[in-house]
């Protein structure tokens, strides 16, 4: 006899075939219900808070690790990294300057023009803690949460453009799902030229398409995308992607163009989160989307979590 | 995979049922629910600790390997709702959807209960096919539902990850037998 198993007349409570048919069924609908109308957040909250002193044990020998490795830093690298630094802040200084201008040149113009002005959002910046490991998903954990003030839905961004957008918050991390995650979309215009239409991503290793532009119009190698700041997740122009190929098949009635992000979507470690944008335009002053761009919005709903 | 053969344990394949000798590890006292507990959150941090996304979808499944060899070895004390919870709470640390692990560790504990007084038997490497078999199962069967669901898998290494843990089985085995071995000594 196997050691801890009861003579069968102690036998208690549902046989064992009972009990795995009521927590497969149970997952199962769990599953359904998460994929469907992702609305368990509350319990996924709720085990991610236990979760969280484990996760930051886990990750301890990695912290102490990293802290050590700044502490060895020679001197010579740390200069040069200084010095490197001091230009750029004051490149970025000049830039902000003239940004600073336009902002205030712009904000007049549209008090002139009666247009509703632009509310600038707030932002906060996080680190990368890790990748998740799920094979089915791009994501990425950053440090901060709920209690920080993240919400699910914001843009999330990094010194050279978007990396993604965040679809999970608990109280102390979030998780940020990947522009290249499959059928993740993002409004996007060709900066050249100010057509909009959709970018998808395709997974890992695979570069994204921009659907929805006919074989007519004019895209070429290079051409810079940026969001176009309708869905209301982005703020307006902010770089994406870069376009690599475009292949204008007559036989299909779009052109296929696919396009590589500009931000280090897997590598970077700082980033920026900008918050959504909340409020809903008043009806005259919303821009009409243009009809191709009703699909690809009404999927990036879906896919972007929010109610 | 590479099939160790132990002398004794081929001897017993091959004479009679009732001439087999006892499995020295049915001998055991059982094991003790704080070092289930212990063995079951280590597992969980193994698999919480970060590593660079190269090695990611190559790492084997610690805790479900650990909760396969609970649900064999000590079947009154871990079994289907225990592989529910730890699921879930994989679900949460991976950011899979909900479920997905649930699934998958429901269906795993319950392989295991199923065939456990058969595999306590076999020799080692039998033993490992049955939880590379078992594995690969599970993992099929949350990529089918996933397939479903609308996901996209990401790389090959997905259907390899179950190989890799049911190598790792016989040193997690004799890890997990620390306690009850100890607890012999102890006895004699």
């Amino acid at each position: 006899m196997i050691p801890g198993e009861p003579p069968p007349f102690l036998y208690r409570g549902p046989s064992i075939l009972a009990r795995f048919v009521f927590f497969a069924l149970l997952s199962l609908l769990l599953l359904f219900i998460d994929t469907r109308y992702q609305n368990l957040e509350k319990l996924r909250i709720g085990i991610a808070t236990a979760l969280y002193p484990l996760q930051q044990l886990a990750r301890w020998p990695h912290t102490a690790v990293q802290e050590i490795g700044v502490y060895f830093t020679d001197k010579e690298t740390l200069e040069k990294q200084n010095t490197a630094l001091s230009l750029q802040l004051l490149d970025q200084g000049r830039q902000m300057q003239e940004t600073q201008t336009i902002k205030q040149e712009n904000e007049q113009l549209r008090a002139l023009l009666e247009l509703r002005s632009q509310t600038s959002r707030s932002a906060h910046t996080v680190e990368m803690l890790y990748d998740t490991r799920d094979p089915f998903v791009q994501k990425i954990t950053v440090d901060k949460g709920l209690m920080q003030d993240i919400r699910e839905g914001s843009a999330v961004l990094d010194a050279n453009g978007v990396i993604g957008q965040v679809t999970h918050v608990s109280l102390l991390t979030a998780e940020v799902t990947l522009l290249i995650e499959k059928n993740h979309t993002t409004p996007v215009q060709i900066e050249r030229t100010g057509m909009r239409s959709v970018l998808y991503g395709m997974g890992v290793g695979t570069p994204m398409e921009l659907r929805f532009i006919s074989p007519a119009t004019d895209v070429r190698v290079g051409d810079r995308l940026v969001t176009s700041g309708l869905g209301e997740v982005y703020p307006a122009g902010l770089a994406v992607a870069t376009v690599v190929a475009i292949d204008n098949n007559t036989e299909q009635s779009f052109a296929h163009i696919t396009a590589n992000p500009v931000a280090g979507v897997v590598s970077s470690r700082h980033l920026l989160v900008v918050d959504a944008q909340a409020p809903t335009p008043t009806p005259e002053a919303a821009p009409e989307p243009p009809p191709k761009e009703k699909t690809g919005r009404s999927k990036a709903v879906g896919n972007r979590r929010t109610p | 995979m590479k099939p160790e053969m132990k002398p004794e344990s081929a001897v017993s394949r091959f004479s009679g049922p009732s001439l087999e000798p006892i499995n020295p590890k049915l001998l055991l006292p059982p094991p003790r629910l704080w070092f289930i507990t212990v063995t079951l959150l280590v597992a969980l941090l193994i698999d919480l600790f970060p590593l660079s996304e190269a090695v990611t979808p190559w790492r084997p499944e610690i805790v479900a390997l650990t909760l396969l060899y609970w649900c064999t070895w000590a079947p009154r004390l871990v079994g289907v709702s225990i592989g529910f919870v730890l699921g879930l709470v994989m679900d949460v640390a991976n950011g899979s959807a909900l479920g997905q692990h649930a699934f998958a560790y429901t269906l795993l504990a319950f392989g295991a209960d199923y065939f456990r007084r058969r595999v306590v038997s076999f020799p080692m490497w039998q033993q490992m096919v049955f939880v590379a078999l078992l594995l690969e199962i599970c993992a099929v069967v949350v990529f089918l539902l996933r397939m479903m669901s609308g996901g996209a898998l990401s790389g090959a290494a997905y259907f390899i990850v179950p190989l890799i843990s049911a190598a790792l089985w016989p040193a997690l085995q004799s890890l997990l037998q620390w306690q009850q071995q100890r607890a012999a000594q102890a006895e004699r």
